[in-house]
């Protein structure tokens, strides 16, 4: 009778032998085990215990940074946008934190307004990105990251415009706050965003970033104060100082409290502008109760077990929201109230920082 | 006489002579296996908008290195016919390709074609409003024709939002929601309206699958009204479906070819 070879997996070995068998180091621990053997399995037994392997509740969205300004004066206006897990969170799980940065620039040009809209100006938007690949209309899944869709998104949310409120009190959006001249001089602004880390929720973090950097592109030129009309050359303008303006312009933020005195000084006509802020949810259903979860701000590695995606976009003068949801999971009314609900307190919160 | 009628008929009828309640969908017409080199093709017309859908697949695709082991991969190509408006047109195609790939992914059995693509291909022949959704169902009843397995059959609807008007300074009213929109109603007032596509299903019709929404935005409660709207409309297009697919196979047993 022969004897049957043992077996190299013993079947109830603990997983720090299972450790040892696939030599693994000593420090690694059964669940950065389980981590990689089986993802899926590792990221769902967080969420049945209604929790994130960061640490975070569901309704937690990760700390988020802006530094505006660090690019002057070699832009009219920028923003650094930080998104990470904070280690002390994700200390029960040892899960290497997960960092989303994003940089986005802009710079003004002068130019004529297009005919059918002549009083408005323009804006354009480009995307960079380590990883990105311009691979046109061809969509392959979740292996290559696709810039040029987050670039189209960015330029329509931008571009859009909300109707203003009928007592003037309402936010003025970025295209009728870039005229200069109806019919003949606009200002095209040019934002680019590089994204430098790529820690998931890319979308939300590249608009907190142009909003942030249109936010600090102050002070805007003006017609007759920076910049001098010439009749009989067809509408060309002239600057007036434009070494004046790049000067105040560049001394804009010395200080916080300078900054709000030379911003109150010069555009104390100006009306408020209005910011789109979006927040971006993973959609998940257990299919022990059939319940439905929405997970603010998935990161990157929860981005990939998700059964659909959520944005919402939220105007914060008028409130009114821009839903974009794709996934297998139904979501009724109440999903929607409550994504709506969760939008709302994070363009509330966000607002302190683009609005103050 | 002749005038009073006419103001009668403006406040009566869309500029697209349907009523203004605005509930009433465009006429609608489909041709399944119109072109013959494709798996699955099918032409598409919602009123004056006509998409003309082409699906290549299950197929090996051309990279090995672009497939996937555990299911099949679906690609979505769009052309648009406005040559115009490229930049535009090109922002709109990437938004529209993303929209509509993500939808098919999740309405197609991918697990039944590992390593596979399916490849479909949209052309737009007209455009003249309620664009995505005329994508999505040319690109359903293509996928129908070439027999691919869906898990269930995504029907959109187009809403226009329109904004109460506030300048005679009376108190705002309640939205406008106006159902398969034509392209001068879309833009007509872009100002003050909003377009919200929502996708669904037969069996479903109170909760939505997928949402794409264009303009300035809406408010929740805006947005729940559209639903309810979506859940009354979706049992149309199914039904449609079967009637396309019903002429299709009548055709085919009357030619000389079949057997």
């Amino acid at each position: 009778m022969e004897e049957s070879k043992p077996s190299p997996f013993p079947p109830s070995a603990p997983l720090s032998t299972l450790g040892e068998w696939l030599d693994l180091p000593a420090t690694t621990t059964s669940l950065l085990l389980l981590q990689s053997l089986d993802p899926r399995q590792y990221v769902h037994d967080f969420w049945k215990n209604r929790t994130r392997p960061d640490g975070r509740l569901f309704s937690q969205s990760r700390p988020c940074k802006v530094v505006m300004g660090m690019l002057r004066p070699h832009s009219a206006g920028s923003a650094l946008v930080t998104s990470t897990t904070s280690a002390d969170s994700a200390a029960t799980t040892a899960t290497t934190t997960t960092t989303t940065k994003v940089l986005a620039a802009t710079t003004l040009h002068i130019g004529q307004p297009s005919p059918d809209r002549p009083d408005r100006g323009d804006i354009v938007v480009h995307v960079t990105g380590s990883g990105g690949h311009n691979i046109g209309t061809d969509f392959l899944g979740n292996k290559q990251q696709n810039w040029d869709v987050l670039q189209a998104w960015l330029q329509r949310t931008l571009e859009e415009e909300d109707q203003e409120e009928e007592d003037g009190n309402g936010g003025c959006a970025i295209p009728s706050r870039l005229k200069l001249w109806t019919g003949k001089a606009a200002l095209r602004l040019v934002v680019t965003v590089h994204i430098l880390e790529d820690g998931g929720n890319i979308e939300d973090a590249a608009l907190l970033a142009c909003m942030a950097a249109w936010k600090d592109t102050t002070p805007l030129p003006q017609l007759g104060k920076d910049l001098v009309p010439v009749p009989e050359r067809g509408g060309a303008l002239f600057w007036k100082n434009h070494e004046a303006y790049l000067e105040k312009r560049a001394t804009a933020t010395i200080t916080t409290e300078d900054c709000k005195e030379n911003n109150n000084n010069d555009n104390n006509n100006d009306p408020p502008r209005a910011f789109r802020v979006s927040l971006t949810m993973g959609v998940w259903r257990d299919p022990q109760d059939q319940t439905t979860h929405l997970l603010v701000d998935p990161s990157l590695h929860e981005k990939q077990f998700v059964d659909g995606t959520l944005t919402m976009v939220v105007d914060t003068s008028s409130g009114r929201l821009q839903p974009q949801y794709t996934g297998k999971v139904p979501l009724t009314a109440n999903d929607l109230a409550l994504a709506a609900k969760l939008s709302q307190a994070r363009a509330d919160e966000l607002a302190t920082i683009l609005l103050s | 006489m002749a005038g009073s009628n006419s103001n009668t008929n403006k406040r009566t009828l869309r500029p697209d002579g349907r009523p203004s309640q605005g509930n009433t969908l465009r006429p609608l017409a489909c041709e399944l296996s119109c072109t013959h080199r494709a798996d699955g093709s099918a032409l598409w017309k919602a009123g004056l908008t006509h998409v003309l859908a082409a699906v290549y697949g299950p197929i090996a695709p051309l990279v090995i290195a672009k497939e996937n082991p555990n299911q099949g991969m679906v690609s979505v190509v769009i052309k648009m016919s406005d040559q115009g408006q490229q930049q535009q047109s090109n922002n709109q195609t990437l938004e529209y390709g993303q929209f509509l790939h993500d939808v098919l992914t999740a309405c197609i059995d991918v697990s039944k074609f590992p390593r596979c693509v399916m490849e479909v291909v949209l052309q737009v022949i007209q455009s003249d409003g309620s664009m995505l959704a005329c994508l999505l169902h040319a690109a359903v009843a293509a996928l129908m024709d070439a027999g691919i397995d869906l898990l269930y059959m995504p029907v959109a609807t187009t809403c226009l939002v329109v904004l109460p008007s506030s300048l005679d300074g009376t108190k705002k009213k309640k939205s406008r929601i106006l159902l398969d929109p034509t392209s001068a109603e879309e833009f007509e007032d872009d100002d003050c309206s909003s377009v919200v596509v929502l996708v669904n299903e037969k069996n479903n019709p109170d909760a939505i699958l997928g949402s794409h929404t264009f303009g300035g935005g809406v408010t929740l409660e805006d947005l729940l009204a559209c639903v309810q709207v979506a859940s009354k409309a979706c049992h149309a297009i199914p039904a449609f479906f079967r009637l396309a697919m019903e002429q299709k196979v009548t055709r085919e047993s009357q030619t000389l070819w079949s057997r």
